[in-house]
């Protein structure tokens, strides 16, 4: 193998161009395969090749045939439900997390609780949440709200607890107060793990609203999804997977990008350490 | 009277007794609230008391009913779970030993990891059927990546001059593994399956409140369009049993055999997780 050779090798590694290239390959196969219908017919059927689904998913976007199809006011919908999930769970969650890291009669009382009922997926309260706030956006929003609260109460509660207690102490001897503690000291060793939560939350958020959706109701997604599952449209069915696909990732992806540069500081002495 | 309360406080049973008694507390309230109709009769058609609720608890647990759904249930989370792990783990060490299979594949598991998987479940049905099979594939994807993450975390956390000298003072490539790769993975791939254990439930009630005929997110959903409030908040009940045990048991497990790694007081990637 010549030096030219790995080098060429090396430089697609750091620039993703080997990834770009198996996704890309993988599409090309799966194209190549549905066009000539490979063995059974019927799979071919629903694994439709992805170019028409790309047409299709074009056209959703630019010329929606009628308001079940159009893509770009479903993805709204689900984005800016998840988006009222994360941002109620985040307000509710944060200070009882910081309420239970901080006092330790609370979190000893409290926590197990927490714990205990952390595995209950917020999925199943759904048909409870139906009846309260009936078939629209709050039951769904709920929903999703109650899975972001406990992932942000778990997180914030540990990032307060992993605060240096030497840097507490050293604070209380040179008389600074409680308020003082918790906003010079408190608050920046929990940021960063109310930064991960936040981007656990965001994933979660997305996948109950889409789940509830799919479940029951008229807008969003995941009712776009099973829409076209119910008319058999299986091109339809593929660009809401690829419209969920980018909903999701774009969304985890820029609050990658936001968590990097607020919490640049914290990135820094980590990596130093 | 001080003292005993002081001892109490030492050694941690007043909070264990704080707990259940905020429990009692709370049904005895609700208990109340809900007889007495309080603040309107509306509310209360959906809120069963907890006494009644509990008696459906029982003579539901007593005919078999709740115990065949839970059954079920369990059986496609074992299913899924075993599957999951199973694929994951091995392809994720993989991912994280080697550098260039993380440079190349990392990212695509990373982007697959945020994708909402149950977009994917009505494809699942219509090319596996509404029976187990769909739904054990949906947790066993959703499992896959969660596990295969962490995995890849704790390939990537093998000290690399560890193997080299290892290989250089004669070891097999056994002994490399059992005595190097697994101390050094475990605790990332023990706290993956802990996540996934959490998260499987989600894909699971998904599943069964979206095509099934048994399973606990089935009883919950049919009872709730059935205006049987009670064996709703029995299956409720049921969901957050089943789902509490089985952590509370894993982690169990995990202080048995992994105390060494959390006595040098660190913590298996708890942020990596992506549950619901």
């Amino acid at each position: 193998m010549g030096r030219r050779l790995r080098v060429f090798l090396r430089w697609g590694l750091e620039g993703r161009l080997w990834t770009f290239s198996l996704i890309f390959a993988f599409c090309f196969l799966w194209e190549i395969l549905a066009r000539l219908q490979v063995g059974s017919f019927f799979f071919w059927d629903f694994m439709v090749p992805p170019s028409k689904s790309l047409a299709t998913f074009y056209s959703l976007l630019t010329q929606p045939p009628y308001q079940e199809y159009d893509i770009l006011y479903h993805s709204g919908t689900t984005l800016w439900r998840a988006g009222v999930a994360l941002m109620g769970g985040v307000l509710v969650a944060v200070p009882v997390g910081f309420a239970l890291g901080w006092w330790r009669a609370l979190d000893a009382v409290f926590t197990p609780l927490f714990e205990f009922l952390r595995p209950t997926p917020s999925l199943i309260f759904f048909p409870i949440l139906i009846l309260l706030f009936g078939t629209g956006s709050v039951s769904k929003i709920m929903a999703s709200l109650i899975a972001v609260s406990f992932v942000m109460v778990i997180n914030s509660l540990y990032g307060v607890k992993s605060t240096d207690s030497v840097l507490i102490n050293s604070l209380r001897t040179m008389g600074a107060s409680n308020a003082d503690i918790l906003r010079k000291a408190v608050l920046y060793s929990a940021l960063p793990h109310i930064a991960s939560g936040i981007r656990v939350s965001i994933g979660a958020s997305i996948l109950v609203i889409v789940s509830t959706e799919m479940i029951q109701g008229k807008e969003g997604l995941g009712f776009v999804i099973y829409f076209a599952l119910d008319r058999l449209q299986f091109d339809h069915m593929w660009s809401g997977i690829l419209a969920t696909l980018l909903v999701g990732a774009g969304a985890v992806y820029l609050w990658q990008y936001v968590e990097k540069k607020v919490l640049k500081w914290h990135f820094e002495t980590t990596a130093r350490a | 009277m001080r003292r005993a309360l002081a001892e109490m406080y030492l050694t941690g049973k007043s909070y264990k007794l704080t707990t259940l008694c905020i429990l009692f507390i709370f049904a005895g309230v609700y208990e109340f609230a809900s007889r007495t109709h309080l603040g309107g009769l509306r509310l209360w058609i959906f809120f069963v008391p907890p006494s009644r609720i509990l008696a459906t608890f029982f003579s539901l647990l007593l005919d078999g009913t709740l115990l065949e759904h839970a059954v079920y249930s369990m059986m496609r989370v074992g299913a899924g779970l075993a599957i999951g792990v199973l694929l994951g783990t091995p392809l994720g060490l993989l991912i994280g030993w080697s550098r260039s299979l993380d440079l190349v594949i990392g990212p695509i598991v990373d982007l697959v990891r945020t994708f909402p998987k149950p977009a994917l479940f009505p494809l699942l049905i219509v090319i596996s059927g509404i029976g187990e099979v769909s739904k054990v594939i949906l947790i066993s994807f959703g499992i896959f990546f969660i596990v295969c993450i962490n995995s890849i975390y704790g390939g990537r956390s093998i000290d690399r001059v560890l193997v080299a000298s290892a290989k250089v003072m004669g070891a097999t490539g056994a002994q490399i593994f059992t005595k190097i790769v697994i101390p050094y993975s475990l605790p990332y791939v023990s706290a993956g399956i802990r996540i996934s254990l959490a998260t499987s439930l989600t894909y699971l009630t998904f599943a069964e409140m979206l095509a099934a005929e048994r399973g606990i997110g089935y009883l919950v959903l049919y009872s709730q369009r059935n205006y049987s409030y009670d064996t709703m908040f029995v299956g409720v009940m049921a969901m957050s049993l089943i789902g509490g045990s089985m952590v509370f048991a894993y982690l169990s497990l995990e202080r048995r055999f992994l105390s060494w790694f959390y006595a040098m007081g660190r913590r298996g990637g708890d942020e990596m997780s992506g549950g619901a």
